[in-house]
């Protein structure tokens, strides 16, 4: 179920109908939107929910098990035990065909290898963000952060909101579980964020991300056909086409639970507009950044252990964090890229490197249209199909024209230029609603200006969101 | 990554204001947001109904209007827009002595508007002598849309009963609810397009749904070479991938005419639509249509009056043809021709 469908406005509108009017009995509440949630998941396939209900249940009693028990030994065994469970019902349906491919190759440079059957596995959607909740929860109280939930029609909640269940924003345990436990009062505040982000989540994935995607998608799916500058118009185009398809998805998803009375955290903070590598991961899909930097870079040492542990730690958990998109060597060359621009970084910010002098505004510029440089390079890391194609379209880049370059450079710019103005605005003010501190009546001119956006320039045939696949 | 510890400078990264709002402000903006959006949707109703730049869903109103409207006829025509301009009721007059409707509207209302409107035609009529079903080769793959479904005037229900065969969803209701009652959703690409025409005084070119006559002949007075040649190009490339499949809802639509045919004792003929002589010579078509035709002559095998009429489609020069299977009125002329000779062989008795 799409949030960009008929059958999920239907859907949502009657599960907060049914929500509101349990107000104020929130525990009912939460057994409407914990059914909802699995109906949600079961569009896809009601086996999902199998699975879902299954790693639901070994976290819930994992957790349980570490918060009552005083043995450090079987506090361990079973965070271990809930973790590696996680783990590989997630290796399984994602990355074991991977590694089979990966086993089979190697075998076969060695003589060894015969021919393999790989298995027909369907990866359910959302599973990776749900296992990293759950891995976060489990860490979490064994850490003694919190205290494990008791009751597990609220855990179930947890790990399933149908908000977040598919593609985000991954939500702590910390902050989400005193929401389901408590009554949520929705201010009016509420009403009109959650109103704005669905809105303008709409406005990022229908008439940003849609509408440019066939450019980017004719130029990496056909990358010999075309010239120079179309490389740079496919790179620029999927810049636009992922950003607004993942930052859309998540500004409904905070909407949509925003009504609700949720507060699900910030996921896009406009990265475009980042001046470095490091600004760059607190900006782009900020939960999963937090989640890499408190899970797994703080606990192989972080910054602790001097600098070139610290830049193995970085690299290390980038490319971690790139195969966590997915079973390829392109998302793994992804994520090393970014762990070595990271550490570049790293190294330049250094007090002793000498650094250019430069007005600030102008060095503030400049730094920011090196870093989206340096983005669409590794956009197109991300998106390849094949080493060969990433280093094919590398190569090509240039600014000869092929017939089609006209209509492409219309299309990328008549979604680039408004996105960057309204960006822009939001940046100026450091503030991602600053309308809220408009007018009404100016404030509701925007929002039927952004509703009129979308009836008349959203593309009609919406695609599925491209982070579903992770 | 952010690795670094928040630096004691003027902050970069924004971040969300929560201003307190007032309820009545909020009420403004959201309720005027939500009341624009229902306004807006209902002013639209009307207006696109009426000034529709969708010249196919034009034609399809037309015809259907065409048909409650025009008393009892011997030969009702049905089909996509390849029969909308390629069967002259006035020729099969002349040749047959019959008196005959066009109700041929567009391909992507596949031969289920077909069955639709002969459905309605016997509910409202008195049933013909005989009805000519024409369509082109690519329409018998399509499948069903909700878009075009809901140019048909009927109810839900009504849809559903014609439709035994579909799977009467949720998200079939709703594309056919949408489709009908949120033109701001469904019909923005024909509400922008609308727009554009306005804002920019950009006069509508004239509307194939103008040239339908009052017995449904759409007449089409040019040939257009270019348009053949490029058009030609596009199902050259078609045809590489396209399998001769009949989709579930093209089939049983058939299978329902067949049925209706034997049931009320019309004849029913099944022809395929005229084409371009490159089209024809492309052994790709060749391939393709004789594959087609099989299945479509097996699904013919229980109807008792009529046939299947070219099953090689016939075939005209560039001169007369407007794109690669719609002809000018002087090749509709030489084809309706064509036709009824081919229906004499058949129906000895007219």
């Amino acid at each position: 179920m799409l949030f960009t469908t008929v059958t999920f406005v239907v859907f949502y509108l009657l599960v907060a109908a049914t929500y509101f009017a349990l107000t104020p009995r929130f525990r009912a509440q939460n057994v409407v939107l914990l059914v909802a949630s699995y109906v949600f998941y079961g569009f896809w396939d009601w086996r999902f929910c199998g699975i879902l209900a299954l790693s639901t249940s070994i976290n819930f009693i994992c957790g349980l098990i570490i918060d009552s028990s005083q043995d450090e030994k079987k506090r361990k065994a079973a965070a271990a035990f809930a973790i590696i469970v996680s783990l590989s019902i997630l290796g399984f349906f994602k990355y074991y065909n991977f590694f089979a491919d990966q086993l089979a190759a190697l075998l076969q440079v060695f003589g060894l290898g015969g021919t393999h059957d790989t298995l027909k596995i369907v990866l359910p959607v959302g599973m990776s963000f749900y296992t990293f909740k759950e891995i976060s929860y489990i860490i979490d109280v064994y850490k003694g952060k919190f205290k494990a939930e008791r009751n597990p029609l609220s855990f179930a909640l947890y790990v399933s909101f149908f908000a977040q269940l598919v593609a985000g924003p991954i939500e702590r345990g910390s902050q989400l579980l005193p929401q389901i436990n408590a009554p949520r009062k929705v201010s009016p505040l509420d009403i009109e964020m959650g109103v704005f982000l669905i809105l303008y989540g709409y406005f990022l994935k229908l008439v940003i991300g849609d509408n440019v995607s066939p450019v980017a998608n004719q130029v990496f799916n056909n990358y010999e056909g075309y010239r120079g500058l179309d490389m740079l118009l496919g790179m620029f185009a999927y810049a636009l086409q992922i950003y607004g398809d993942f930052a859309g998805y998540s500004s409904i998803a905070r909407g949509i639970a925003r009504i609700l009375g949720f507060h699900l955290p910030i996921n896009f903070k406009l990265p475009y507009f980042s001046r470095n590598p490091s600004d760059f991961w607190q900006r782009w899909h900020v939960t999963l950044s937090q989640w890499l930097r408190d899970y797994l870079y703080i606990s192989l040492g972080g910054n602790r252990k001097g600098t070139i542990r610290t830049n193995v730690n970085l690299l290390l958990t980038m490319l971690l964090g790139g195969f966590w998109h997915g079973a390829a060597w392109n998302f793994i060359a992804w994520g090393g890229y970014h762990g070595v621009i990271l550490v570049g970084h790293h190294w330049y910010s250094k007090p002793e490197v000498k650094k250019p002098t430069l007005p600030p505004k102008l060095a503030s510029g400049l730094s920011i249209v090196l870093m989206f440089l340096f983005t669409l390079v590794g956009w197109v890391l991300f998106r390849a199909h094949s080493m060969d194609q990433i280093f094919g379209m590398l190569s090509r880049i240039g600014f000869s024209r092929s017939h089609e370059t006209n209509g492409f450079i219309k299309t990328v710019f008549a979604c680039a230029i408004p996105l960057f103005l309204i960006e822009w605005y939001q940046q100026s003010k450091l503030d991602l609603v600053p309308q809220l501190q408009w007018k009404p009546v100016y404030r509701l001119g925007a929002y039927v200006g952004i509703l009129l956006a979308i009836a008349l320039l959203g593309a009609r045939q919406a695609t599925e969101f491209i982070y579903f696949q992770f | 990554m952010s690795t670094e510890a928040p630096k004691k400078e003027r902050p970069t990264v924004p971040d969300e204001s929560s201003p307190v709002l007032s309820k009545r402000s909020v009420w403004l903006t959201v309720g005027g947001v939500i009341l624009f959006a229902f306004l807006a949707n209902l002013a639209l109703i009307p207006i696109m109904a009426k000034c529709t730049p969708n010249s196919g869903y034009k034609i399809v109103h037309k015809k259907w209007q065409l048909l409650s409207e025009t008393p009892d006829v011997d030969i009702v025509i049905v089909g996509d827009s390849s029969g909308d301009q390629g069967v002259d009721p006035d020729v099969l007059k002349q040749e047959l002595g019959l008196s005959a409707l066009n109700l041929c509207t567009v391909g992507d209302m596949m031969v289920l508007n077909d069955a639709a409107m002969v459905e309605e035609y016997l509910r409202t009529h008195t049933a013909p002598k005989m009805v000519i079903d024409l369509h082109v080769y690519d329409v018998w793959e399509r499948d069903v849309a909700g878009s075009a479904l809901a140019q048909i005037p009927f109810s839900v229900g009504q849809l559903k009963q014609v439709t035994p065969w579909i799977k009467h969803d949720f998200d079939w209701t709703a594309d056919i609810v949408t489709s009908r009652y949120l033109p701001l959703y469904s019909e923005s690409k024909s509400f922008k397009q609308l727009v554009f025409n306005t804002l920019t005084r950009k006069k509508a070119r004239t509307d194939e749904a103008d040239k339908i006559g009052p017995n449904g002949f759409l007449r089409q007075e040019n040939s257009d070479p270019d348009l053949v040649n490029s058009d030609l190009a596009k199902h050259t490339e078609t045809l590489q991938n396209l399998k001769a499949t009949i989709s579930d809802t093209n089939k049983q639509a058939l299978q329902r005419l067949i049925q209706l045919s034997n049931e009320k004792g019309f004849s029913f003929y099944l022809v395929s639509a005229p084409i371009y002589q490159g089209l024809a010579d492309l052994a790709t078509f060749q391939k393709h249509q004789k594959e087609l035709s099989a299945k479509l002559e097996e699904i013919l095998k229980p109807l008792k009056n009529g046939g299947y009429l070219f099953p090689e489609p016939r075939s005209f020069p560039m001169e007369v043809m407007q794109n690669v299977d719609h002809l000018t009125v002087t090749g509709a002329e030489d084809f309706t021709k064509q036709l009824v000779e081919e229906i004499r062989k058949h129906e000895s008795g007219i």
